[in-house]
């Protein structure tokens, strides 16, 4: 004959607590797994694509044409042939000096302005 | 026989900071080539007036480095001025724009240019980094680079409208503060031009020469001048040192082709002081030189009585 036992709770009353610690476990467990995935996926993504081994064939995308940007070294001159001053067909003739009466003034005048 | 020729039509006013004359053989078309020299003038100074903050050469500078659209003006002007840079190996510039301001002259000269102290000089960008494709119309100005047409703008401006006058069918002469242009017939005897310091009035002793074709210009230090910084400055840059040339010649008058050869080839005579003469003697470009201190000096068949 077994002998009575001193249960202050009763069974069910236990079972049910052990539930529940266990679901907050569950719990725990899946929001810090989610928390690691995340932090993992980050950096795997964060991380640059690797180099090359090997120089690449220029791949086939069709990019808009830049800007021509400015030259930065002086060309070599000499080389264009329009890029000489031409002389005149006649060159100016200085008019002999006259006395003052005699002369009639220049059409013009050519000078610093 | 300069007594028995028959003067030319005239008309004079004043235009981009200076004054412009025309002389047209044929008085009957003096009113029209008139009226269309002031359009030109006007389009020009629309088009590359650096004092103007709607000009378009001013508004370049929005684009900071981008390919910008210039009209077909402003395209042949450039092409002029690059052109006359590679011909003067660079002694003519187009990117002195910054060098100008810094010496003061950074509006119409009219206004007077500004007092105060001048930053150091500093050399000009570079001719060759203003990129210019004449088919598409598009120019690359890198960003802070300020052009200044100055010296071959108003040359370029003096052969266009001369051609364009000219096909009114007479002989014309136009002048724009003393650089001018030719085109059509001269008339009988030729065009008599004063040479001298100044465009505006003939000093004693300033010699009078006969062109019949192509253009003469003269470049000064005489004019355009002011103090800056406790110094005498004028409007004639070097842009190797973004300063004043050395002081060798004071005047040089030279005469080609076209006004923007004559006027590239007298700046960069200024500019290059010692050897300028040699040096347009050997381009067989005609030649008045006049040192500071009173020295002339004639090249290249330029004919002189002195």
């Amino acid at each position: 004959m077994r002998e009575p036992t001193d249960r202050h709770q009763a069974r069910h009353v236990d079972r049910r607590d052990q539930g529940m610690r266990r679901q907050r476990l569950v719990t725990q467990a899946a929001a810090g797994g989610a928390t690691a995935l995340a932090l993992l996926f980050g950096w795997v993504f964060a991380q640059p694509a690797p180099a090359p081994a090997a120089e690449q064939p220029a791949a086939p995308v069709k990019k808009p044409p830049a800007t021509k940007k400015p030259a930065t070294k002086k060309p070599a001159t000499g080389t264009d042939e329009d890029a000489d001053l031409k002389a005149p067909e006649q060159a100016p003739v200085e008019e002999p000096p006259q006395e003052e009466e005699a002369a009639p003034p220049p059409d013009t005048q050519s000078g610093g302005s | 026989m300069r007594s028995l020729r028959a003067a030319p039509h005239r008309a004079a006013f004043p235009a981009l900071g200076t004054t412009a004359v025309l002389l047209v053989t044929d008085g009957a078309v003096l009113a029209e080539g008139e009226r269309l020299l002031r359009a030109g003038l006007a389009e020009v100074d629309a088009a590359y007036s650096r004092f103007r903050d709607d000009s378009e050469i001013v508004r370049l500078g929005s684009y900071e480095g981008r390919a910008a659209p210039v009209s077909p003006l402003l395209a042949e002007a450039l092409r002029a001025a690059l052109r006359a840079a590679a011909a003067t190996d660079g002694l003519v510039d187009p990117t002195v724009g910054q060098a100008m301001i810094d010496l003061g002259y950074d509006r119409d000269f009219a206004l007077g240019p500004a007092g105060g102290t001048a930053p150091a000089p500093r050399p000009a960008p570079g001719w060759w980094r203003v990129r210019l494709d004449p088919d598409t119309r598009q120019v690359v100005v890198p960003r802070g680079v300020r052009l200044d047409l100055g010296s071959t703008g108003k040359a370029y401006a003096a052969d266009r409208a001369a051609t364009r006058v000219a096909a009114l069918g007479c002989g014309v002469l136009v002048s724009l503060g003393g650089d001018l242009a030719t085109a059509g017939p001269p008339p009988e005897g030729g065009w008599l031009v004063g040479v001298g310091d100044d465009h505006r009035a003939a000093a004693p002793g300033d010699p009078v020469v006969t062109i019949r074709s192509g253009a003469l210009a003269t470049s000064s230090v005489t004019q355009r001048a002011w103090r800056r910084g406790g110094r005498a400055v004028h409007h004639i840059v070097d842009p190797r040192t973004g300063d004043l040339p050395a002081p060798v010649w004071r005047t040089v008058s030279v005469a080609a082709r076209s006004c923007v050869d004559a006027n590239a080839a007298a700046t960069a005579a200024i500019v290059r002081g010692d050897g300028a003469d040699t040096w347009l003697d050997r381009a067989g470009l005609p030649a008045r030189l006049v040192g500071h201190d009173g020295r002339v000096v004639t090249v290249g068949g330029w004919r002189s009585h002195a």
